[in-house]
């Protein structure tokens, strides 16, 4: 069951009529059945997986807080990284470590037939999975009291809105909420409707629309001009973005009907002007949960090691690994890992460039602006470049991509396709544009109300007609 | 939201109800879209229907592409000028869609509906396609009274989408609007990229190829080559890719749980016609003699048996093949449809469906001049 079906359609409106009839008890109980019907609608089976994560974290979080001897909570806290990783490494990394090795032993001659499991990825586990482990590592690290509710906490692991592709909310935000009375207001309601239907564009008209291209030009078999490869790298781009940051409206737009605010996980990423301004705004809720729970811990080793001899240099080294894993947690596969590796040395050594000459800014304010137009172009353009490891299927059709991209150019290969991706991509840069001058995210609902009116029903009918079949599936759902 | 809302169902009813610009939708479709010009065509015999006078007679003739295959306009009003002959039938109209275009029909005033079915459209299964021609709630909740629960719950994607398409014309006439405007607007050229290794294209003889693995047709090489040999007449009329459509279409004719729901939704149908004053002339839709190897052919008698009891229970007239017939090989244009254009049977079978409608037509005057107390 995804958003951009009728059936969650049908589905949500039984859930919101019913979850405002109850008290805050029986809501949450209604919302954890809702929770377990929606992720048992793609394979029951796997909610076991769920059960089985919500379950050892909940106790290992219990004897945490019950326990001081810091060996008994480290045990406690492996136990609980055993479980949520091992189930993760299982299902999502053991089919392509057993492949990985066979091919390298058949390389040296050696023939070895992998173990592989062949089993479907359980939708949404590396987002569930990093949502209750952050749970386990804030209980340890003493900056959250364990809850006792058992079925709070079920719900915080399973929470629809959020369980199949983030955002990947923290348990010091989300638990209180579970744990508080919610109340229906009007504001939130008109919020939760702009958030819904801009993400249904966002995801139905834009960036399934802008699939048809990508998938032509990154397709196995196929052979695109440098021109063909680079609008339909942008284009990819475009998708992406839009398909994420769609899904992650509609989620919190469904969980402010609810009563609950998620967290912003875009933040008009495309606007960024370095790497590191990019890693703040773009999937907020997965960085911030690097950052977190992966850069600082290297780094607090460090420096109870080393103190802060060779500090910049480790700094480095540590936002490679974080953004190795970064690339990891993506997918299984060299073109995840390849791509996350060039995220961290375009981070790292960005940093260490910074570090030795910091950034000249002009006196005049035309000239500061058209240094960050520049600087938000040259971004762009490596996000892009990066990109084509990411959505080539293998890292080696994504190195022939590169190299066409240097090859001869035939412009007129695209020239048919402006219109299309300007009647896609315009409204998008428009509004975000218009958020951007105006450090408004909400700017559409201060419009009178009847041009809002008149807006939305254009969206709506845009919706309705330029929308490709609804049930496309979110391409985060196979991370 | 409210108002929001309120612009949306405005601007649906002004863009795609029946005063909507058909057409200019009309003039933007390509050729080679059956569907959805028949679609588009069928909105502009509504808004005919709803210009024809009180006084004078109307027949509207009701089907999918076999219907528009035996029936030709000019026929019929050589056989019967006063009267006014509409067509609302177009390629895949399948029973539900011809329900929901039915209740459509309350506000006009129908003298006589021809229904043009054989037991191809009764043992067929039933698609529930929200793209349908018209929508009605009525007619869903029909289809929802006479589907088993375990159905409910298996089609349940396809049956919110016929809600969907009840509610929104945006909705179920995007398919047309996409085929007038929007495709060619939005749509990647991919000429280039498609320099893959694509298949030459295929040979006439393929198109026979796929009868091996179809599940209710099981031939020996033998039978095969025979079939090939008495279908490959039909090719030049038909492209291989269209022929193999078909066989596959027939080759899904079998009697199921699908056939009591066809039932069940042509009682609707009729009783639906009866319940808006109109006479129901059911005319049984001739099929290629060749179709004969393809399905069972046995399975005209359950349809004929249907016939009969409605003529009994419901006062529908029927007209079956031996009184439009006979048809030979070389009436038809593939193996389910007359051939509209050429040859004398079509002209023929819309001459004696004309000439049917107008004895109800005259028959019905009579009784009211018998009512008129005078």
């Amino acid at each position: 069951m995804i958003f951009n079906s009728l059936e969650f359609g049908l589905f949500f409106g039984l859930v919101f009529g019913t979850y405002w009839c109850l008290g805050r008890r029986a809501q949450n109980y209604c919302l954890l059945v809702a929770s377990y019907v929606f992720y048992g609608a793609w394979d029951w089976r796997f909610l076991g997986l769920i059960a089985l994560s919500t379950a050892v974290d909940y106790w290992v979080g219990r004897l945490l807080g019950a326990t001081e001897t810091p060996a008994r909570r480290k045990l406690l806290l492996s136990l609980s990284l055993l479980t949520n990783l091992g189930i993760l490494g299982v299902f999502k990394y053991l089919d392509w470590l057993t492949t990985s090795f066979a091919e390298l032993a058949a390389s040296v001659g050696w023939t070895v037939d992998p173990l592989t499991l062949e089993v479907v990825l359980p939708v949404g586990i590396s987002f569930y999975t990093f949502q209750t482990l952050s749970y386990t590592i804030d209980v340890y690290r003493r900056e959250l009291a364990p809850t006792r509710n058992v079925v709070d906490f079920a719900l915080f692991v399973a929470f629809f809105p959020q369980l199949v592709a983030g955002p990947i909310e923290r348990a010091s935000r989300l638990l209180p909420q579970i744990a508080s009375r919610r109340h229906a207001d009007l504001e939130g309601f008109q919020t939760a409707g702009w958030l819904i239907l801009w993400g249904l564009i966002q995801k139905v008209v834009i960036a399934d629309n802008l699939a048809a291209v990508v998938d032509a030009v990154y397709a196995p078999a196929a052979r695109p001009t440098a021109a063909q490869v680079a609008l339909g790298t942008f284009a990819f781009a475009i998708q992406i973005y839009c398909d994420f940051s769609g899904y992650s409206k509609i989620a919190r737009g469904v969980a402010r009907l609810l009563g609950f605010r998620l967290m912003v996980n875009f933040d008009l990423p495309y606007f960024s002007r370095d790497p590191a301004e990019i890693w703040r705004r773009w999937h907020i809720s997965l960085s911030t949960w690097l950052r977190d729970y992966v850069y600082r811990s290297l780094r607090d080793r460090d420096r109870a090691r080393h103190g802060r001899r060779g500090a910049a240099a480790r700094s480095g080294r540590n936002l490679v690994l974080t953004m190795l894993l970064c690339g990891v947690w993506h997918g299984a596969g060299w073109h995840f890992v390849v791509w996350g590796l060039l995220q961290g040395l375009w981070l790292a050594g960005h940093r260490a460039w910074r570090a030795r000459r910091p950034l000249w800014r002009p006196a005049a304010v035309w000239a500061r602006q058209l240094q960050d137009l520049g600087r938000g172009l040259l971004t762009f353009t490596i996000i892009c470049l990066t990109f084509i490891f990411f959505r080539a299927p293998t890292l080696g059709q994504a190195l022939d991509l590169l190299v066409r991209l240097t090859g001869p150019w035939e412009l007129h290969s695209i020239a048919l396709w402006w219109r299309p991706l300007a009647f896609l991509v315009l409204p998008l840069a428009l509004l975000e544009t218009l958020q951007r001058i105006t450090r408004d995210e909400w700017i559409v609902l201060r419009l009178p109300l009847v041009a809002r009116a008149v807006l939305y029903a254009c969206l709506v009918m845009v919706l309705v007609l330029f929308g490709e079949d609804f049930g496309q599936p979110f391409i985060y759902f196979q991370f | 939201m409210v108002l929001a809302l309120g612009l949306v169902l405005l601007a649906d009813q002004l863009l795609f109800g029946l005063s909507g610009p058909w057409r200019t939708i009309s003039d933007f479709l390509p050729r080679g879209h059956p569907l959805e010009r028949g679609i588009v065509s069928d909105r502009l015999a509504l808004r005919e229907l709803r210009d024809v006078g009180a006084e004078a007679r109307s027949v509207v003739i009701l089907g999918n592409s076999r219907a528009r295959a035996v029936f030709r306009r000019a026929q019929a009003r050589r056989v019967d000028p006063r009267t006014v002959h509409i067509e609302l039938s177009h390629a895949g109209m399948d029973l539900y869609e011809s329900l929901a275009t039915a209740y459509r029909l309350e506000p006009f005033d129908v003298d006589v509906t021809v229904l043009v079915l054989s037991e191809i459209e009764l043992h067929s299964p039933v698609y529930l396609k929200p793209w349908a021609g018209v929508g009605s709630w009525r007619a869903l909740g029909d289809l929802l009274h006479h589907l088993e629960p375990s159905t409910l719950l298996e089609r349940r994607r396809d049956l919110l989408g016929l809600a969907a398409s009840a509610s929104l014309a945006a909705y179920r006439d995007r398919r047309v609007i996409h085929a007038a405007a929007v495709d060619s607007w939005r749509r990647f050229p991919l000429d280039r990229l498609d320099r893959l290794d694509r298949p030459s294209p295929p040979a006439v003889a393929d198109a026979l190829k796929p009868l091996a693995p179809m599940p209710n047709l099981r031939l020996s090489d033998a039978e095969r080559a025979e079939l090939a040999a008495r279908l490959a007449p039909l090719l030049p009329h038909l492209p291989p890719a269209g022929l193999r459509a078909q066989i596959y279409q027939l080759a899904g004719v079998a009697p199921g749980p699908h056939t009591r729901l066809n039932e069940a939704v042509l009682l609707d149908l009729v009783e639906a016609l009866r319940g808006i004053g109109s006479e129901v002339l059911l005319v049984e839709a001739p099929i290629h003699p060749v179709a004969e190897e393809v399905y069972d052919r046995a399975l005209r008698e359950p349809f004929l048996d249907l016939a009969e009891g409605l003529a009994t229970r419901e006062g529908v007239h029927f007209m079956p093949l031996e009184e439009t017939g006979p048809f030979g090989p070389n009436d038809f244009a593939d193996l389910t449809h007359l051939a509209r254009h050429r040859d004398q049977a079509a002209p023929r079978m819309a001459r004696r469906i004309a000439e049917r409608a107008r004895t109800l037509l005259d028959r019905e005057v009579d009784s009211e001049a018998d009512e008129t107390p005078l």
